[in-house]
């Protein structure tokens, strides 16, 4: 397997940023911190990024730019947000959510704008959002006039990244005065092209996390705009929405990911640096639990986001299932991680100097996963009303899902925007993928503990087929009963079960050694997902454990990123193959590699 | 039968899970935002029987 163009740039970023620890490294954790203190975004960072043409990441490479495949995109981004979360908001990703909109809706001319201005590293911000509706898009109040000739804008919009320093921006506006979803449209708006007398930048909202990202809005007062600024047919703004939102959560909240690879780090530094009753912290079996508990938790995210990633490629089709399951799933389960690991870091989570420091920066930033963009709960309540769809047109069959969803760096179609669509209309194979999995498997391939949750997962996927297939879809809307959101909560997690199994049942098909193919990681997993499901302890056997522990400090000494990603941080040991060597952690027992100092870098 | 659904609670992406119950009722297939495109039930009802009259035209 060849490393893709992509992760070849990923090296390169890594390289320009060093090692984000070391105190004197002026793209590190000491001047990321500055930057945040004074709520300004990180400048050299900034700079850093434009010399590295991050921007150019968001355009399609057939309008010049090098988007091609959406999962390295986000190694990048978590690249990114592993250092700093609001650079990668804040520089990065809100441009990329207005890309997202303008590939899939914008005329060609539109097209090319965008992709000039994003590539020549230039922002453009993206304005939805109204404090008014939050994601009650439907609602949106501020208005598209359109007359021969003219469009006029009035209203304003609110908590908008980077609006004031922005080139252009996405507007999202009301085209009809009638309620529904035909009433609304997007503007691709050039702020060269606006009378500055007939609008306004409302003040930056200050906010508990993400300090740097300059969040500002905007307020139009009959402002006319060229009728070339209406992207697609005014009317279909809210399916646009809806289309292209499928990359944009599924792939923003798995960048994510990054933040708790760092929190990990910090966690594991700073218990292995201390000793504490006679010996190092990392040595208590608590701690050591907690570390294992959040790494496993790390690997679901990582497993599930990627997965659905590469399903925008592959199932276009499906995706307006996983993205919500993407979005509900993962950041609940980072943001939960940061804090369990909060207990490890004891009073440092909570100081602001000193080598910890970063984490309770983090653990701020972290937070928008579950509602910038859209709110978990959102996800969840959309998901509500597909379940007896999905029960009677999906859940029956054996799920059957292409080899390229699960496999890193397998050759992927084309990234298909057209293809994209509004609903699933009950069609997703996924979650079904995993009772035909647990079948492919070879007698006495699977650890007794995979098989045994494996199946709880597979027939609680028949249970929730059974008390799905015949719900009044009249009763699952907004109104719906608070109890049933529990239904959705137990098929995503069938959901992330099977993501995790086939994509360690395809790496059992390589011939070398690798950390995806070994089976404990996928336990451990389970365990915790098992755990979510009642009635089991969160806390992992202490084999799996000790294997998850071993891990995360073999790869911080080897400065490897601790996802399921193959590329190391260290550039030297970046093969050409592709492939970072792998070999398990030999020792189970606690304090082998980690009781002496000199195992860690010094914290 | 003119209201827009809308105002009796339905929202968008309510309305998207609506449709496939209709399709199976009867057994046809329509496309997933038609009641976004017919908001109110006289609109809709006009929408689905001209769509099942084409599609005993189209079996014929």
């Amino acid at each position: 397997m060849n490393p893709t163009p992509g992760l070849r740039r990923l090296a390169r970023l890594e390289r320009e940023f060093g090692d984000p620890f070391e105190p004197d490294n002026p793209l590190g954790f000491n001047r990321i911190l500055a930057a945040d203190e004074a709520e300004a975004m990180f400048g050299r960072g900034e700079q850093a990024l434009a010399e590295f043409g991050l921007n150019a990441e968001f355009v399609p490479s057939r309008l010049g730019g090098r988007l091609d495949r959406l999962d390295d995109l986000v190694e990048i981004m978590r690249s990114v947000y592993r250092r700093d979360p609001c650079l990668g908001l804040g520089y990065g990703a809100s441009s990329f959510i207005a890309g997202v909109n303008i590939w899939l809706a914008g005329s060609p001319q539109q097209q090319r704008f965008a992709a000039d201005l994003l590539c020549s590293g230039r922002r453009i911000a993206v304005a939805y959002h109204e404090l008014a509706h939050g994601n009650d898009m439907a609602e949106t109040e501020c208005r598209a006039g359109i007359e021969p000739g003219r469009i006029t804008l009035n209203g304003r919009k609110e908590v908008v990244t980077n609006i004031q320093r922005s080139e252009a921006f996405v507007l999202f506006a009301r085209t009809a005065a009638q309620p529904g979803a035909r009433s609304h449209a997007q503007l691709l708006i050039d702020k060269a092209a606006l009378d500055r007398s007939r609008f306004g930048y409302l003040p930056r909202f200050r906010t508990m996390g993400m300090r740097g990202v300059q969040l500002g809005g905007i307020e139009f007062r009959d402002c006319r705009v060229p009728e070339s600024s209406l992207m697609g047919r005014p009317g279909y703004g809210l399916e646009t929405a809806l289309r292209s939102f499928q990359i944009t959560r599924t792939t923003l909240v798995s960048m994510f990911c990054g933040v708790l690879d760092t929190g990990l780090r910090v966690a594991l530094r700073h218990s292995t640096g201390r000793r504490l009753y006679g010996g190092p912290v990392v040595d208590m079996p608590h701690v050591r639990s907690v570390i294992a508990g959040a790494y496993a938790d790390l690997l679901a995210a990582d497993c599930f986001a990627s997965v659905a990633t590469r399903a925008l490629h592959v199932l276009p089709g499906e995706t307006a299932i996983y993205a919500q399951a993407v979005k509900f799933f993962v950041s609940k389960i980072l943001i939960r991680a940061m804090d369990e690991l909060s207990e490890v870091l004891g009073a440092h989570f909570y100081v602001r100097d000193g080598e910890a420091a970063i984490f309770q920066k983090l653990l701020r930033d972290i937070q928008p996963a579950g509602f910038g963009h859209a709110a978990r709960a959102a996800c969840q309540v959309s998901l509500l009303s597909q379940l007896p769809l999905l029960a009677r047109r999906s859940w029956p069959e054996p799920g059957i899902v292409p080899d390229e969803l699960f496999v890193a760096g397998m050759a992927l179609p084309p990234l298909a925007f057209g293809d994209l669509v509004v609903s699933a209309a009950g069609r997703e194979g996924l979650s079904g993928a995993l009772t035909s999995g647990i079948a492919a498997c070879r007698p006495g391939l699977l650890r007794p503990d995979v098989a045994e949750i494996a199946e709880h997962f597979a027939a609680d996927h028949q249970l929730l087929t059974e008390s799905c297939r015949d719900l009044d879809v009249a009763a699952l809307g907004i109104s719906a009963d608070p109890r049933a959101y529990g239904l959705v909560t137990r098929y995503v997690r069938v959901l992330v079960a099977s993501a995790c199994f086939e994509t360690w049942r395809r790496a059992t098909a390589t011939d070398h050694t690798t950390f995806t193919k070994d089976q404990r990681w996928l336990a451990a997993v389970l365990h915790r997902l098992r755990a979510a499901a009642g009635n089991r302890p969160r806390s992992l056997p202490p084999e799996l454990a000790d294997f998850l522990v071993e891990e995360a400090a073999h790869r911080l000494t080897s400065r490897r990123g601790l996802c399921l990603g193959l590329l190391p941080f260290d550039t030297h040991r970046f093969r050409s193959d592709g492939e970072t060597p792998w070999r398990p952690p030999t020792s189970t027992r606690p304090s082998s590699s980690l009781g002496s100092s000199s195992a860690l870098p010094r914290t | 039968m003119n209201a827009p659904l809308a105002d009796y609670g339905l929202d968008s992406l309510y309305a998207l899970a609506i449709v496939a119950d209709i399709e199976d009722y009867l057994n046809i297939s329509v496309d997933a935002t038609i009641m976004w495109d017919h908001p109110t039930v006289a609109g809709l009802a006009s929408a689905l029987a001209t769509q099942v009259a084409a599609d005993q035209v189209a079996t014929e």
